[in-house]
């Protein structure tokens, strides 16, 4: 069942300008996520008959702030609070990306051999920070499924700019959801 | 040598399954065994017969305490050897090393000398292959 719908970040109605139009497809709701499909800005669209709220909104970060509490590696704790201040930030700052609460959660992990591990998981694709003792061999990581065209990609995360790469991968996220 | 279409990979404590039910990336991280032919080790039983689920699931540590508290993962092979085809050349293989009390065992290897992180993304890889995950019930968290 696709249903067309309006939302702001609030629930509430919004001005035109700052509504969202897009499709909500039902039919998906047994799955993990409620899919989306053509949402675009300001977009001309046919006065709607269906106004679906947004859903209660999933704080992406929630998990991996748990974690955070028990690091005790200063070296470690500081490149993860670098990390989730970076997304929190990205998510801040574009609203399109705030409002999507179908983000997975980020979740935390800190392996045997003393690094911390942050992941953005789905079926198709893994997302990967692994936050190392040695920040220079701290690094990301995106690999996907066939049906997502077998990507392979990785990169360090020391020294560069962390809210255009964090940005990428949110969009990577909601592209695929 | 044949080998099976799955693979079960035991998940320990650290391997916590996620509430969304997929495995940690770090189940699937190789160890260093010091062997002497320069590769590390995935341990991994091959699913030979329709057994090898419950035997992995009852395998037990040196202590008796149940050694997968979070079940097993079963990877498929012909996404493994997926994987292999797509990174770099005769970095990564699979064996079958039957042991004393286990002639299912084998390991999934990594050329020794592979940097952390494409060791990591490699086991990011291998949870990509993942198939089914099946919990271990007896176990009260």
């Amino acid at each position: 069942m696709i249903k067309t719908f309006q939302v702001s970040n609030s629930g509430q109605r919004l001005p035109q300008e700052n509504r969202i139009s897009g499709y909500l497809d039902l039919s998906s709701q047994e799955g993990k996520w409620i899919s989306y499909s053509s949402i675009s800005f300001n977009a001309q669209f046919t006065p709607q008959t269906n106004y679906v709220p947004v859903l209660s909104k999933r704080d992406t970060l929630e998990l991996a702030r748990n974690i955070i509490h028990k690091i005790t590696d200063s070296n470690l704790l500081q490149q993860a609070v670098k990390l989730l201040s970076a997304i929190q930030n990205v998510l801040n700052t574009q609203p399109f990306l705030n409002i999507i609460t179908c983000i997975p959660y980020l979740h935390a992990a800190t392996p045997e051999d003393g690094s911390l591990l942050f992941e953005w998981i789905s079926n198709d694709y893994r997302i990967g920070f692994h936050i190392e003792p040695n920040p220079q061999e701290s690094s990301w990581s995106l690999v996907t499924k066939e049906n997502l065209g077998e990507i392979i990609a990785s990169g360090s995360i020391a020294d560069i700019d962390l809210h255009k790469l964090v940005s990428w991968l949110l969009y990577f996220i909601i592209s695929h959801l | 040598m044949d080998y099976p279409d799955n693979c079960i990979r035991g998940l320990s404590k650290g391997s916590e399954i996620t509430v969304e039910g997929f495995v940690p990336e770090n189940a699937f991280y190789f160890k260093n065994v010091n062997r002497k032919d320069g590769w590390d080790e995935q341990s991994i039983n091959w699913e030979d017969d329709d057994s090898v689920i419950g035997f992995t699931l009852n395998q037990k540590n040196e202590n008796g305490e149940t050694k997968y508290v979070n079940g097993v993962a079963v990877i498929s092979r012909y996404k493994i050897d997926r994987l292999i085809d797509r990174i770099e050349k005769g970095l990564l293989r699979y064996e079958r090393q039957q042991i004393n009390d286990n002639h299912y065992h084998g390991n999934i290897l990594l050329k020794s000398e592979t940097t952390k992180k494409t060791m990591k993304i490699i086991a990011a890889g291998i949870s990509l292959a993942v198939e089914k995950i099946v919990p271990h019930m007896e176990i009260k968290r």
